[in-house]
């Protein structure tokens, strides 16, 4: 008999059964949304996380000074300042592996402009950290190996500073004080936007790592070195030759612990996932218990509905409907029933997922696998508990379905 | 050829200890065009022979020839379309479909007819074999909506509808006042004398004077079978 004509007997089906449709629907509409809402929700933070890690800079590797050890007080990570700006040398010329370096040093500054002032982070670096940490310029220049050897008074804003000092003014050629000394700005940055921890990237200004050192700090403090791998193949040997050429020129002796330490993305990535890995598997579990929950709403309307559906089956049996027949009708109403409300499901799963997302400041990230999983899932549940007892009937003497209880 | 041969038919039910010999060595021949009743007390096996014949339910021994086939030997598939095509069969508890309007209860065996059957003819045939049972006006009504009688009545056109060699109607009239009760015994007439082969089993010996043959039952066995003079006409 013709498919079309059966997927006519199964919809007016469900439409007759509009009741026990509906609350089959439910069972599969609450599985498969919350499942799609929650891996959306988890893995877009996540894809977040990676993607901000990933912005900082191309194969970026980060050098810290250790905690030294002084008279039994340890400070924390990058209290001490082991590293200098001499190193960025050193490792410009001997490390092979790296294709740019830049030091980094960091004041929290207040910063005035005519008659408006901001208080920003100051971050005093090289040439080349634009390209290290992947920031663009939005207007205007940056400085270059000359401005760094002459600890020349130039600084580049970053938005949020640009539009603190200066609204909607071209900030270019105009002139900052940064305790007393003046600058000029010769640059603007374009917008990064907010950071894995939540602060805002843009609310910076860059000047040369010399004039930062010297004529703002103590002439001492590098908070730390970035620099670039070559290739992502070449960030371990990267690693190791940084390594290597800064013990040299700290003249570490052989078995003395190293006076910095070495991080990269990979390494940033290992770690936030290991927080976030966390979340998403809490979020996985409830998203599995929603499964369940859905699963079983279907299996009991399913059964409830047996007796009935096994008269049903008993009646067209005995006008002439063959097991086949009656085997199509239903699988065909299973399965479009579990298409129908996994599709709901799917809608309302995104639906809420990009509303909570929007809410949140989460991305959203849809995993074609999941739907598959939970729309797979509930039409097995679906099936089995519809078709099974179906099966069941059809295989009955007509008069035995209709006296079924 | 004769439509049905029964040949020492038995159907036993067993309930934990306790066996009801339903039909016990039935021997049954009926000629083609017969209109036979059945009479017998509540619980002599009426239902579970009608069911038999049918090709309902089956036999636990005997042999049963439907139209020159044996029935004990047919596959599932056989008898499905035996059912849908050469009986209508009327249920004593009229087994309608629920939430379903009464045409589309009655369009039913026409869903499963295996052969082109365009869906404005199975309105056409629907809608005429309601029209044979009085009910043209309530097609659109669903089971629940309609009278014991009426639904009686919406089964009798569903056992019509199919233009079956042979109706088997279990107490087609329990129900039905007597005015409708003759409406439906001339439509039988009609039927009949069309050549349709008819089996129905009721409890009023006013129906059964309207047949041509009646057989009375009594715990399984056809305790009487006998011509009806003087046939009275609907
Ligand atoms: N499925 C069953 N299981 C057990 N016993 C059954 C079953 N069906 C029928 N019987 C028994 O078989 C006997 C015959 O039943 P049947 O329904 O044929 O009677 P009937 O003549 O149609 O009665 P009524 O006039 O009340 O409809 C009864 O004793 C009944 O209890
Ligand atoms: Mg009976």
């Amino acid at each position: 008999m013709k498919w079309s004509k059966w997927i006519v007997v199964a919809l007016r089906s469900i439409a007759r059964n509009r009741l026990r449709s509906l609350l089959t629907m439910l069972g599969i509409i609450i599985g498969v949304g919350s499942v799609i809402a929650l891996v959306a929700l988890g893995e877009g933070s996540q894809a977040d996380i990676t993607e901000n890690i990933a912005a900082m800079g191309t194969n970026l590797i980060i050098v810290v000074p250790e905690s030294t050890d002084s008279h039994g007080v340890r400070g924390g990570a990058g209290t001490s300042s082991s590293l200098s700006l001499a190193d960025v040398e050193v490792l410009r010329k001997k490390a092979k592996a790296i294709s740019y370096v830049s030091a980094e040093v960091r004041l929290s500054e207040q910063v005035v402009a005519g008659n408006s002032n901001w208080n920003t982070t100051v971050q005093g670096v090289g040439k080349d950290f634009l390209l290290i940490r992947n920031y663009q310029l939005a207007k205007g220049g940056f400085f270059g190996e000359r401005e760094v050897s002459a600890k020349a008074k130039v600084a580049v804003l970053g938005q949020t500073v640009a539009k603190e000092l200066f609204a909607d003014q071209d900030p270019i050629g105009q002139r900052i004080r940064v305790r007393k000394t003046p600058f000029q700005v010769i640059g603007v940055l374009a917008e990064k936007g907010q950071s894995n921890m939540g602060n805002d990237q843009d609310d910076i200004i860059l000047m040369p790592s010399t004039t930062a050192l010297y004529r703002l700090s103590d002439g001492k403090t590098v908070r730390g070195l970035l620099a670039s791998a070559v290739s992502s193949e070449k960030i371990s040997e990267a690693k190791e030759q940084i390594t290597a050429e800064l013990r040299k020129a700290h003249r570490l002796r052989d078995g003395e612990k190293d006076d910095f330490d070495l991080r990269d993305q990979s390494e940033m990535n290992s770690m936030a996932s290991q927080v976030t890995g966390t979340m998403t598997l809490l979020l996985s579990a409830i998203a599995g218990v929603s499964l369940l929950v859905g699963g079983i709403g279907i299996m009991n309307i399913m059964l409830v509905s047996v007796t009935e559906r096994t008269r049903e089956i008993g009646i067209r049996l005995a006008v002439g409907a063959r097991g086949g027949d009656i085997l199509c009708q239903f699988l065909i109403e299973a399965v479009v029933l579990c298409l129908c409300g996994g599709l709901i499901g799917i809608l309302s799963g995104l639906g809420i997922a990009f509303g909570l997302g929007q809410i949140m400041g989460i991305s959203v990230s849809v995993n074609p696998l999941m739907i598959v999983v939970s729309v797979g899932f509930t039409l097995a549940v679906g099936v089995f508990f519809g078709f099974y007892p179906a099966r069941k009937a059809a295989n009955l003497n007509p008069i035995e379905a209709l006296r079924h209880e | 050829m004769q439509p049905i041969q029964l040949k020492n038919i038995c159907k036993t039910f067993r309930l934990g200890d306790t066996e009801v010999k339903a039909l016990d060595g039935v021997c049954l021949d009926i000629e083609p065009g017969d209109f036979m009743a059945v009479i017998g007390a509540s619980g002599s096996g009426k239902s579970t022979l009608m069911n038999v014949i049918g090709c309902l339910d089956q036999a636990d021994s005997g042999s049963y020839l439907l139209e020159g086939r044996p029935v004990g030997e047919l596959k599932k598939h056989q008898l499905s379309d035996i059912r849908n095509q050469r009986i209508g069969f009327v249920f004593q508890g009229f087994n309608l479909l629920p939430r379903t309007s009464a045409l589309e209860n009655v369009m039913l065996p026409l869903l499963y007819y295996r052969g082109e059957l365009p869906a404005a003819q199975q309105r056409q045939r629907a809608t005429k074999a309601l029209q044979q049972v009085g009910l043209a006006d309530r097609m659109h009504h669903e089971p629940n909506q309609l009278s014991g009688g009426q639904q009686q009545r919406v089964a009798i056109a569903r056992a019509l509808v199919n233009d079956p060699a042979i109706i088997l109607a279990d107490e087609p009239t329990g129900n039905l006042d007597s005015r409708t009760t003759l409406d439906v015994l001339a439509l039988f007439q009609n039927l009949n004398d069309q050549g349709i082969t008819i089996v129905l089993v009721t409890h009023e010996t006013d129906v059964a004077e309207h047949t041509r043959r009646v057989i009375e039952m009594q715990d399984g066995k056809i305790q009487r079978d006998f011509k009806v003079e003087n046939r009275r006409l609907a």
